[in-house]
């Protein structure tokens, strides 16, 4: 009876779906692009894991994982697993100390392109280096440089709740190698200092006072020639090179996949875009609102029916 | 009624708003309550407004009128403080312009548009010109081009999206512009256009920027926002911030609808971390500058040096300290694009890397246009150049028989064997071989070293197996030759025709002269060689099945051209009628001239209450060798018009047809017949977008179709993006289109220094009744008078026919009659549109102050801008400035001078076409003015247009005259006294208005 009750209480269960949570937008048997995302799973995988990786990774893709929280030495997530209650998952990682920081960031500073690299979503090769002769790998090699911890039932670590987080963990490093780093202690801000960029201020039209006197002669403007410098269209794989270029965004929660469909908003507005530039009459109707007019004979629009009717 | 259209945008409001005439000054509104900003007098007001937007938008019922405040520049003037408006002609006529001495407040009424309405708005105003009297103003013209510029950056996928908290607290999803520093750079030039109208009180590239951005966000939100499921935006419920977001880039309104206002700073952060790599470099103008310095020994490495901002860093850090994380970005970007940059390291000598000669190469060729593309500084060896060998095809095209010149010979076989190019010098396929031999693309030939594209030529390879010889019409020889069919992806460069082809060829792509026909023996008159020419090209053309277009300038004689072709064909036995269509304004013109240089033609006119339909029409036409006709009537009769087996089809002023979808093209096109001819003096081919109309006329698919024309040429050209695809247009059209200028060396040596051309116009219904009218007075009054009294009668009437003649508001004394049609004025309107076309000038005699005032307020409403007048009460110093204003101007202009006006020492020099509105029947006074326009310093030759109503007293003098009439004598010397002398039966015959061609502009429209 008892014996009967624990297997029920082990079998594994569908975990309750949830919505809003952090989606990977990685296919799913699609390995990462990068050395540094693989070489992160490759070393999950040694740690006796086995197939909760595989579920660990369907969680991930399903949305399981509602919140995921980065700090210097900490990863927090809460997961929501087959109860009703989410599981708090935290994994631990040695940090650098304050010492080995500093030397550590002096280092990355006296070569500028280690550190450009890092700034456009690359982990160049030396850096991983350099924290690994600092004592603390950027990458757990045994499973004792971390320790992690999750609230659910299972007495396997990592559970596959843990696996799901650190599936995530390696999907965002992919943009942006330097989580890599902060969990390690040395933040973005910290490596950059005064060097890091004031955040431009993101707002809309504000209109600044203008101190020039004005030329009341020229107040109308003067006539031009049309400007005809706009650039020329590079041909690209993608009608989105900037998604291309940056990727998706980090822990993306949303229903629709990040890349694709802003791919397609990209297709679509680009014919708008080149329609605006060859100086062709934009149509913004949706294709219910229109009602098509044949023959005519003026080039202005909207009018067409009722010259046509007074002309014959 | 003339109306500029303005545009405003503050504080997040398009609005459209309107300037026409002010009414007289003594109803304008000065004395209102100053505490109130008064109405400025030029507003056009919400009625004229309301129903002018309504013919540029879709939908107009959410159309909001309001008040709009408006800081103008104001002067005093004799009724008070006035405005001064964008072009004087719109100030009242006994107002003169006020100098502007400040900037007041001034209301006018605006019309606020959605986003939706201003971006459909925009999409129509591409042109000074929006509609008959509708002008856009230069500050909407640069609000147009800005634009553009969001237009170009969404197609080039420049742009992301972005999360903006508003000062109110609501998040905003937006799509942003992301300028990289040659945009930014676009950005400031467009920002320096804008006029201070609309920038008013803020830093013009500020408003630029804050401008662009709205109109990139819009643009790119309505061509997304049918993507939403309206379930999707109706419910509002998402699962997270995310989805809220992705749903409110899509939405009409951008404000993101979620609660947690924690998670939307925290996405907002979390994607402006997302865009930095991009962003970085676009929020500061990282000056890095890559330096390939050549090794001292070659077997030394290359050095790649990085320098910023113009200094040399040295020691071990102080490239970083000096940086910030912009620079750093840029940096690290450039190691994307040419990747051996990420071993850079600071060396003794300078920070950058050192590169193996194979990647020094690889820098050369790719990496640095690459990187110079994306706005960073690249500086190369002095002896690079970058090119790399263009590989094309040449045939030699045989036909296996010979053939008559005819449209069936082009259907004949032709073999063709094919040969390879490289940079136009011909190689063997030995030669190929070896080049493909090489593993590297930079290989050593003939004594020199190339690059070479390895793929085109094994293309190039494939293509001329010798195997593959092959047999092809003779039409398909005509289009590779002109540009519209290739082999393997491959231009043909040279195609060489033997045997009858040769000589065809050579001619349809102008290398060898066709040969010069005869003047036909039925021609009356004597053509130019120039004219020679364009009617045996016309005829060389019309052999082979082709249609041309003749585009000569005005004033080279393309109506003769067209005659002594009709000729020709006749000669030659071509028994069908040929349809010509005009515009109604000209057809008087085309009589006229076939009659003079033609009689043998029988021309039919096909106009009128009075013209034949169904059988008669068949019966009538089949018996004339030329049917004339307007445009209005080719589509409204075109079920009589396709009842006839044209031999062929002209059509004059042939830009009527530019807009493809007009009912005119469409029957143009539609309408069979041998062969077509359309003749303009537009220069059509500057206007890529009404060329395809015009050549898929002549030679139907030769462009291929509307769409295909439109990706393979207009967009290209249009937006700047493919140079070569100018280049291809021409060479696919050249063949089709003969333009002679008159500035063209031969031509100018083929033509007189003076070249006058008499303009023949027509009356409308409302001038001939006036003319019948006064004339019917006269004979009334003049019946019982005799000597003094009879003179004074004769005198009388002369000036009011002639008056009729030039407009019945002239002879009304109306000047609101101007809005009414008449022939000589539609006329002019038409040829100064040609003229200023092409960045040309005129200048306007009439020998009436009145008729020159009328003029001058009709040209600048037509026109949209300030055109000078000048009579006899301009005091001196006016004069002065208006003719340096003229002389001046960057934009054409027409200007108007009364013939008594005049004094000496007039530059006028920036005319290049003079034309005499009236006549005075005296060639010393007319060419008095005429040499106006000949002072030193004219570069331009000058060509006169007299006109004149046909079958009017003004049509018989002219005859007199031209015939040498001994008549014609007394008139030069006496003017319009002799008249008086004449006996009645005699002065009747000069008077009578004639049977002609009546215009029913009215009809028209």
């Amino acid at each position: 009876m008892s014996k009967k009750k624990r297997k029920k209480q082990y079998a594994p269960r569908t975990p309750m779906a949830i919505m809003g949570g952090i989606r990977s937008q990685q296919a799913q048997s699609g390995t990462s692009r990068v050395w540094w995302s693989r070489r992160w799973i490759e070393a999950i995988e040694r740690f006796r894991i086995g197939a909760r990786l595989g579920r660990g990774r369907s969680y991930a893709v399903s949305g399981q994982v509602s919140q995921l929280e980065i700090t210097p030495g900490v990863i927090t997530a809460r997961v929501q697993g087959a109860s009703k209650e989410p599981y708090t998952s935290t994994i631990h990682f040695r940090t650098v100390s304050e010492e080995v920081q500093a030397q550590l960031i002096e280092t990355l500073r006296a070569q500028p392109m280690l550190v450009a690299r890092l700034l456009v979503g690359e982990l160049p090769l030396e850096v991983e280096g350099l924290f690994r002769e600092a004592g603390c790998p950027l990458f757990p090699q045994r499973e004792n440089d971390l320790s992690s911890r999750c609230s659910c039932p299972d007495y396997a670590n990592p559970c596959k709740h843990l696996a799901a987080v650190y599936y995530l963990m390696g999907e965002a490093i992919t943009q942006n190698p330097l989580l890599l780093l902060a969990v390690r202690g040395v933040s973005r801000a910290e490596l950059l200092g005064e060097a890091a960029m004031q955040e431009p201020p993101s707002v809309g039209p504000v209109l600044s006072p203008a101190p020039d006197p004005v030329d009341l002669t020229t107040f109308y403007g003067t006539p031009q020639s049309p400007f005809e410098d706009f650039g020329s269209a590079v041909k690209t794989l993608t009608p989105a090179p900037l998604i291309y270029r940056l990727g998706p965004l980090p822990f993306w929660r949303g229903q629709e996949r990040f890349a694709d469909t802003l791919e397609q908003l990209y297709a679509r507005a680009a014919t708008r875009g080149w329609a605006v530039w060859a100086r062709e009459p934009l149509d913004l109707r949706r294709e219910d609102e229109k009602v098509i007019i044949t023959g005519g004979n003026l080039q202005l629009r909207g009018r067409r029916m009722r010259i046509d009717a007074t002309a014959l | 009624m003339l109306v500029i259209l303005h545009i405003s945008w503050r504080q997040c409001v398009v609005a459209v708003w309107g300037e026409r005439a002010a009414p007289a000054c003594g109803t304008h509104p000065t004395a209102q309550d100053a505490a109130q900003v008064r109405v400025s007098p030029f507003d056009a007001g919400a009625e004229i407004l309301g129903d002018l937007l309504e013919r540029f938008l879709w939908e107009t019922e959410s159309l909001q009128m309001a008040d709009l405040e408006l800081r103008l520049p104001t002067g005093q003037s004799s009724v008070g403080p006035l405005p001064v408006p964008s072009q004087s002609f719109l100030l009242p006529a006994d107002v003169s312009a006020p100098p502007p001495v400040t900037l007041d407040t001034w209301r006018v009424t605006a019309a606020t548009l959605t986003w939706k309405q201003a971006l459909t708005f925009l999409g129509v105003c591409q042109e000074r010109r929006l509609a008959d009297g509708v002008f856009a103003g230069e500050d909407l013209l640069a609000f147009v081009d800005l634009f553009r510029f969001a237009g170009s950056l969404v197609a080039r996928g420049r742009f992301l999206p972005a999360l903006v908290r508003r000062d109110d607290g609501s998040v905003e999803a937006r799509w942003q512009a992301s300028l990289d520093p040659p945009d930014r750079r676009r950005l400031e030039a467009l920002a320096a256009r804008l006029p201070p109208l609309l920038t008013l009180g803020t830093k013009p590239e500020h408003y630029a920027a804050a401008l662009l951005e709205e109109l990139t966000d819009h643009l790119v939100r309505f061509s997304v926002m049918t993507t939403l499921s309206r379930s999707h935006a109706e419910r509002g419920k998402f699962y997270s911030a995310h989805d809220a977001w992705f749903a409110a880039l899509r939405g009409e309104n951008p404000v993101i609808r979620w609660e947690a206002d924690e998670e939307l700073d925290a996405l907002h952060d979390a994607v402006a971390l997302w865009r930095r790599p991009v962003e970085g470099r676009a929020a500061h103008d990282a000056a890095l500058l890559f330096e390939l310095e050549e090794p001292s020994e070659p077997s030394q490495p290359w050095f790649l040096r990085v320098r910023f901002n113009g200094t040399r860093p040295k020691g071990r850090t102080p490239f970083f300290e000096g940086a910030d994380e912009a620079l750093l970005i840029a940096l690290g970007q450039a190691g994307m694009l040419f990747p051996p940059l990420t071993r850079a390291e600071i060396y003794p000598h300078g920070f950058g890397c050192m590169l193996p000669p194979d990647e020094a190469h690889v820098f050369l060729n790719t990496a640095a246009p690459l990187l110079e593309a994306a706005g960073y500084g690249v500086s190369l060896p002095a002896w690079w150049s970058h090119r790399e060998q263009t590989v094309t095809l040449e045939v030699d095209a045989m036909p296996h028989a010979d053939a008559d010149a005819s449209p069936q010979a082009l259907e004949e076989k032709v073999a063709l064997s094919w040969t390879v190019a490289l940079d136009g010098q011909p190689i063997s396929r030995e030669e190929l071989e070896a080049l493909l031999e090489s593993d590297s693309p930079l290989v050593f030939f003939r004594g020199r070293w190339i690059q070479i594209d390895v793929r085109q030529l094994q293309e190039a390879l494939r293509v001329t197996q010798p195997k593959r010889a092959e047999s092809q019409s003779a039409l398909e020889v005509v289009q590779l030759a002109l540009g519209t069919a290739s082999r393997g992806g491959l231009e043909v460069s040279e195609v060489r025709g033997g045997g009858w082809l040769a000589p065809f060829l050579n001619r349809l792509r102008g290398e060898q002269t066709f040969e010069l026909l005869p003047q036909p023996a039925t021609f009356c008159g004597e053509l130019r060689l120039y004219q020679v020419r364009g009617f045996s090209w016309l005829a060389f053309l019309r052999t082979w099945g082709f249609g041309g277009c003749l585009a000569d300038d005005m004033g080279l004689g393309k109506t003769i051209q067209t005659l002594a072709f009709l000729l020709h064909d006749k000669e030659r036995g071509e028994r069908r009628p040929v349809l010509l269509v005009a515009p109604m304004s000209v057809l008087g013109n085309w009589l006229r001239e076939s009659r003079r240089f033609a009689p043998s033609l029988r021309v039919m006119l096909h106009h009128g209450a009075q013209r034949g339909h169904g059988n008669a029409f068949v019966r009538e036409a089949k018996g004339a060798d030329i049917v004339l006709t307007s445009y209005h009537l080719l589509y409204r009769d075109y079920s009589d018009l396709r009842k006839i087996n044209w031999s062929g089809i002209v059509l004059d002023e042939a830009q009527n047809i530019k807009n493809p979808d007009t009912r005119q093209a469409q029957a143009a096109r539609a309408l069979q017949a041998d062969y077509r001819i359309a003749l303009t003096g537009t220069p059509i081919e500057n206007h890529v977008g009404d060329l395809w109309s015009l050549m898929d006329f002549l030679n139907p698919g030769l462009l291929g179709g509307r769409t295909a024309f439109r990706e393979t040429f207009f967009r290209p050209i249009h937006s700047g993006t493919d140079p070569g695809a100018r280049t291809r247009l021409r060479r696919i059209t050249s063949p089709f289109l003969l333009r002679r200028l008159k500035t063209d060396k031969q031509i100018i040596a083929d033509l007189p220094e003076k070249r006058e051309g008499t303009v023949i116009c027509t009356l409308t219904r409302e001038q001939a009744h006036l003319y019948e009218e006064v004339l019917e007075q006269f004979r009334r009054d003049a019946a019982d008078a005799e000597g003094i009294a009879r003179r004074g009668l004769i005198l009388g009437v002369l000036t009011r026919l002639k008056q009729v003649c030039n407009h019945p508001a002239h002879y009304l004394g109306e000047p609101q009659a101007m809005a009414r049609p008449s022939g000589k004025l539609q006329r002019l309107e038409e040829m100064l549109e040609e003229i200023f076309a092409r960045g040309e000038s005129a200048l306007v005699f009439t020998q009436y102050a009145e008729m020159g005032a009328l003029l001058q307020q009709r040209l600048c409403e037509t026109f949209g801008r300030d055109m000078p007048f000048l009579h006899g009460g301009v005091p001196r110093k006016t004069r002065d400035n208006m003719v340096r204003a003229f002389q001046e101007s960057v934009e054409p202009c027409a200007f108007v001078l009364s013939l008594k006006a005049g004094g000496i020492g007039l530059n006028l020099t920036r005319a290049s076409h003079v034309f005499h509105y009236d006549r005075w029947w005296n060639p010393a006074v007319e060419n008095q003015a005429t040499d106006r326009a000949f002072r030193i310093g004219q570069t331009r030759d000058v060509m006169v247009h007299k006109f004149l109503c046909g079958g009017t007293l003004e049509e018989r003098i002219d005859d007199m005259i031209a015939h040498k009439s001994a008549l014609a004598t007394e008139i030069v010397t006496s003017g319009e006294q002799f008249l008086t002398e004449l006996s009645d039966a005699e002065l009747d015959q000069v008077l009578r208005l004639s049977e002609t061609v009546i215009a029913d502009i009215e009809v028209e429209g």
